[in-house]
C-alpha cells in the first residue's frame, strides 16, 4: 500500500533532476529495488502510473532492476546471496552477518528521448 | 536517447528529516522507540502498561499515529503527560516529517522517554526512519508463531521484540519456543521480552530495562 507514497517520491525526486522540457520527454526511469526493500514491483508500478497522471511525466515507464538479498559473514567472509528467512552464512553457519545488498530503493538512470 | 544518471535514494528526503529527529533527540538525551507491530497486538495497551509503572519514574511523551480517529490518545488522557495523536487519513505508516512536526508539543528538555506509536502495519513502517534510536515490534501470541518469518524485514530491522498477550497461550495455537527461534533466526540480536497486558506480567522486567536504557544514554551524552 506505500508504493503509491514511494512513487510519488520517485516522480519528485526525478522532476528535480529535469528542466521542464525534458520532464515531457522522459521516456524511463531506471530504478533498483531490493528484494528485502518489502516493496512489490507491480504494486508500484501500479502506483507510478496513477501518480504520472498529474505531471508532465505522462510519457515515463518505471523500469525496475530487482536486486537480490545479499551477506557478508564476519565470521568467515564470505559473501552470499540467501533467502530472507535465513540469516545466517550458508558456508558457516555463522549469524554473525550483515546485509550488504537488498534494501535498495534508488533511481540510478533517466532516459530522455531526443525530441 | 540522453541519460541522466543521478543515483539518488527514493526516500532520501524522509532519511534526511530522520536524521534532522535523531540530532535532536540526542541533542536532549530523549531515547525515541519506534513501535510497531499488527493492528489489535497491544501496543496502547503496553503503553497504558507501561506509562502507569513509569509514572514519577521516567518523564515520557507518546506519539500516536492511526489512519483514523483520535481513540488512543484517549485513552491515554488520563496519563499527565504530552500524547500527541497524528491522524494519517490512510496512510499506511509515519514519515519522519509527521513526527518532526510535533516535535514543538514535546518540552524537549523534560522529557527523557518518547514512544512514537506508529499504524499498525507490519510492512510499509520498515522503510520509513523516523529518527528513533531502535523499533520494537510487538507481536501477540494470538497471531501464531510464524509471525517473524513472514514479515522478516520488521524483525530484522527490530531491535527489541515484546511478545504480548501471553495469558493467552493456553488458548491459541502459538508455540513460545517456535515464535522466539523463529524471530532470532531473523534477528539474532533482538532483545526479547514477554508480557501479558491483563495479568501485568513481564511488564516490570521491560520497563526496568527502559530506564535502564534512558539512563546508558544519559551517560552516553554527558561524557560525550
Amino acid at each position: 500500500m506505500h508504493e503509491l507514497s514511494i512513487a510519488k517520491n520517485i516522480i519528485q525526486l526525478a522532476r528535480e533532476h529535469l528542466t521542464a522540457e525534458e520532464e515531457v520527454r522522459l521516456r524511463t526511469i531506471k530504478v533498483n529495488v531490493g528484494t528485502f526493500s518489502t516493496i512489490v514491483p507491480a504494486q508500484l508500478v501500479f502506483g507510478f502510473e496513477a501518480a504520472r497522471e498529474d505531471t508532465p511525466l505522462r510519457q515515463a515507464e518505471l523500469d525496475i532492476t530487482m536486486i537480490p538479498l545479499r551477506i557478508k559473514c564476519y565470521s568467515c567472509g564470505e559473501e552470499t546471496e540467501i533467502d530472507p528467512v535465513d540469516f545466517i552464512c550458508p558456508s558457516c553457519s555463522s549469524p554473525n552477518i550483515e546485509i550488504i545488498a537488498g534494501n535498495e530503493l534508488t533511481i540510478t538512470d533517466l532516459e530522455i528521448s531526443d525530441s | 536517447m540522453s541519460i541522466k544518471t543521478i543515483e539518488r535514494k527514493v526516500l532520501q528526503k524522509n532519511d534526511e528529516v530522520a536524521t534532522e529527529n535523531r540530532a535532536y533527540f540526542k541533542e536532549h538525551g530523549i531515547l525515541a522507540l519506534n513501535l510497531v507491530s499488527s493492528p489489535g497486538s497491544g501496543k496502547t495497551s503496553l503503553l497504558e502498561q507501561t506509562l502507569r509503572m513509569l509514572e514519577n519514574r521516567l518523564p515520557t511523551a507518546v506519539v500516536i499515529g492511526d489512519v483514523q480517529t483520535n481513540l488512543d490518545a484517549q485513552r491515554l488522557a488520563s496519563f499527565d503527560i504530552p500524547t500527541i495523536q497524528l491522524v494519517t487519513n490512510g496512510s499506511c505508516h509515519l514519515e519522519a516529517s509527521l513526527v518532526r512536526d510535533t516535535l514543538s508539543e514535546i518540552e524537549a528538555d523534560k522529557t527523557k522517554l518518547l514512544f512514537i506509536e506508529n499504524v499498525g502495519n507490519l510492512v510499509c513502517p520498515s522503510n520509513f526512519d523516523l529518527g528513533e534510536a531502535m523499533k520494537v515490534v510487538i507481536a501477540s501470541t494470538v497471531e501464531g508463531d510464524d509471525k517473524p518469518l513472514k514479515y522478516p524485514a520488521m524483525f530484522r530491522n527490530a531491535s527489541v521484540l515484546i511478545i504480548n498477550k501471553i495469558d493467552l497461550l493456553p488458548y491459541v495455537n502459538c508455540d513460545m519456543d517456535i515464535l522466539r527461534n523463529n524471530a532470532l533466526r531473523i534477528n539474532p540480536s533482538l532483545t526479547i521480552f514477554e508480557t501479558s497486558c491483563t495479568t501485568g506480567e513481564g511488564i516490570s522486567g521491560w520497563c526496568d530495562w527502559l530506564q535502564q536504557q534512558v539512563e546508558d544514554q544519559s551517560w552516553d551524552n554527558v561524557s560525550a
